[in-house]
């Protein structure tokens, strides 16, 4: 049994927050989310997240091996240029080249991980897992994945309240507070056209999210699920997806405070209150759930080391 | 000499299996519209509450098959059709003194909330309704039960089409619920684990109430015309679809789940707001909600009735489907 996982990670909201009023003109559809935590600037955001994660795990930037920088939205992939010009050039103005630059990580190779939606996170999860255990000269691999809406976007995505929010984990070969267990991902190419199905999206929702932690489960050979971690999205989605994958409800921890879905942190939000709670106790196997438009469905199963 | 029939009913899904069932009798057929006519069969035109007035009291045998078949519909518009109408119908056969049988088309829907193997006997203790459309059936199969005419009731399930075509004069919650499927916006069925789906077509209809009216020695007072235990599990009619569809594009089957979750869901809805899938599930829950309730049918007669195997008669309702309404 390798023992690769998640040696430490860190997320966090953006810094303002804008109360539901002042965000949808029907709040009393959206009564849960008190109101959405925005910012102006994801990648400072990001770049803060990624050096605490660092340095709250000793480790420095030499030691890193490779750096993914996880984004669902197309621009965020990108840094604006320096000289302030837009040309066929800034297309490669990677956002990852620079956090690379700014942390100080000159070993890393650099990929970026796109086309998930909010399951890209779960995906560089995987990536990273098996890069190390593929190449024994890879102990390290930091990710950093966060998206924040442009000003004037809706904050309403199907259903939800979306917050912006940066997220930074390090996946170890060793010393992992989270064994990486298994994942298990559904692709559904014929819903490339989100602006086209969204009801149709909706609507497989629930059948691909039941498919996909079933299979999952499938692979680790028993039922032992012993926590589940939520997302931002409705509670009450997640007391259908609990019953659809046989789950007990009581196994499921929730947010504290509602911040709504931040596409790429709400599993380690969340997952971080249930640490401080005393909620997760060494040997526990924890399943991480989540959905991307594109559309992906995507679950995790990590188990606490202790 | 042909026995005389009196039919009402004979314009709507079932037309053209009681027209077929009809014509080894002497018949008369009630008709709203004067305009409507069939060939070598007597229509009278009017509607139910006018039956006294128009109808031939020569009748030998009634079929009453005329019926509200909607399940989302205005009570009252239920109600007047299917209740009243039955009753307009019991006065007119107690005034026809050569009856030797009533019978009327019922449905196996006003099993309502039961479960279990349901026997073809009266249902006289009331159960829960789904809908209006259960209620009124059940209500008028009371009225009949009670009026101590010659009666015999003929219950049938969901008819989803004729075996040539597929093809269904007016769409139920049925074929909606399957178009929805279909495109994959209906993902969420609430059933029972052991859910049966019993569908029939318009010619099983007609060939089994063609048996029913020419055995006149037939002292059953309830028949059930259905699949029984030969109707399909829920699940392997949604995988059948599945795999249809899957041959066009990529299938979405939906999740099948327990009232709980249903509940859950339908909830969901609600605090959405969403008004296509509010409207769906509104439209097809008065469906729906009977799956939760797995029944299979007693069938002493549909036994002897000959029956297109259901996958091919749902192969056919799907192309049609697919042809003209998806």
């Amino acid at each position: 049994m390798h023992s690769i996982g998640i040696r430490g990670y860190e997320a966090r909201l953006g810094e303002r927050f804008v109360a539901l009023l002042d965000l949808v003109s029907d709040p009393a559809r959206f009564q849960e989310f008190p109101g959405a935590w925005v910012t102006e600037d994801i990648q400072s955001l990001l770049l803060k997240a990624a050096a605490n994660v660092l340095k709250a795990n000793q480790l420095s930037g030499n030691e890193i091996d490779c750096l993914l920088w996880v984004s669902a939205i197309p621009e965020n992939h990108l840094r604006q240029s320096q000289t302030g010009q837009r040309s066929f050039l800034s297309n490669f103005c990677y956002s990852g080249s620079w956090l690379q630059s700014e942390l100080g990580l000159p070993r890393a190779a650099v990929v970026g991980v796109a086309q998930q939606g909010c399951a890209g996170f779960f995906s560089a999860i995987r990536m990273a897992n098996n890069l190390i255990a593929a190449e024994l000269d890879v102990n390290h691999v930091l990710l950093v994945g966060g998206d924040a809406l442009t000003p004037g976007t809706s904050r309403e995505v199907l259903f939800n309240i979306v917050s912006d929010a940066a997220c930074a984990v390090i996946v170890s070969r060793e010393k992992c507070r989270y064994r990486f267990v298994a994942g298990h991902q559904i692709a559904k190419g014929s819903f490339w056209d989100v602006c086209s199905k969204p009801a149709e999206i909706a609507a497989s929702y629930f059948p691909s999210a039941k498919t996909v932690v079933q299979t999952l489960r499938k692979k680790l050979g028993d039922d032992g699920i012993d926590l589940v971690i939520s997302s931002g999205v409705r509670r009450s989605s997640w007391e259908i997806l609990m019953n659809l994958w046989g789950i007990p409800i009581d196994r499921c921890v929730f947010p504290r405070t509602s911040f709504g879905h931040t596409i790429q942190a709400d599993s380690f939000l969340i997952l971080k209150e249930a640490e401080a709670d005393g909620l997760i106790r060494p040997g526990m196997r924890i399943l991480l759930f989540t959905f991307g438009f594109g559309s992906t469905w995507s679950a995790i199963v990590l188990e606490a080391t202790g | 000499m042909k026995k005389r029939l009196f039919v009402t009913g004979a314009t709507g899904n079932l037309g053209p299996a009681i027209c077929a069932a009809a014509s080894n009798f002497d018949a008369t057929l009630l008709v709203r519209e004067p305009s409507w006519r069939f060939d070598q069969i007597t229509t009278v035109s009017g509607d139910l509450s006018q039956v006294s007035k128009i109808a031939p009291r020569d009748a030998h045998l009634i079929l009453h098959a005329a019926a509200d078949t909607r399940f989302v519909a205005p009570s009252a518009e239920l109600w007047r059709t299917n209740v009243e109408g039955v009753r307009e119908m019991i006065a007119f056969a107690r005034s026809c003194p050569r009856l030797e049988r009533f019978v009327y088309l019922s449905t196996t829907c006003v099993w309502g909330d039961a479960r279990g193997r349901i026997a073809e006997i009266a249902c006289t203790a009331r159960p829960g309704f789904h809908n209006d459309y259960e209620r009124t059936k059940w209500e008028a199969e009371r009225l009949l039960m009670e009026s101590q005419l010659p009666v015999q009731i003929v219950r049938i399930p969901i008819v989803i089409g004729n075996e040539a075509d597929g093809s269904i004069l007016r769409k139920g919650a049925i074929h909606l619920t399957l178009k929805w499927i279909a495109q994959g916006l209906l993902s969420v069925i609430p059933a029972h684990p052991n859910a049966r789906l019993d569908i029939v077509s318009v010619d099983f209809v007609g060939r089994g109430l063609a048996e029913i009216l020419w055995r006149s020695d037939s002292k059953r007072s309830v028949i059930h015309l259905s699949l029984g235990d030969h109707a399909p599990p829920l699940e392997e009619v949604l995988q059948f679809l599945m795999g249809w569809i899957g041959k066009k594009e990529e299938p979405k089957p939906p999740a099948v789940v327990d009232l709980a979750t249903y509940r859950l869901f339908k909830n969901l809805i609600s605090q959405t707001g969403d008004a296509l899938f509010t409207r769906i599930y509104q439209t097809a829950d008065a469906f729906l909600s009977s799956l939760l309730y797995p029944k299979v049918f007693n069938t002493s007669l549909a036994e002897r009735v000959r029956r297109l195997e259901w996958r091919n008669l749902c192969r056919k309702v799907f192309e049609y489907q697919l042809k003209h309404e998806y």
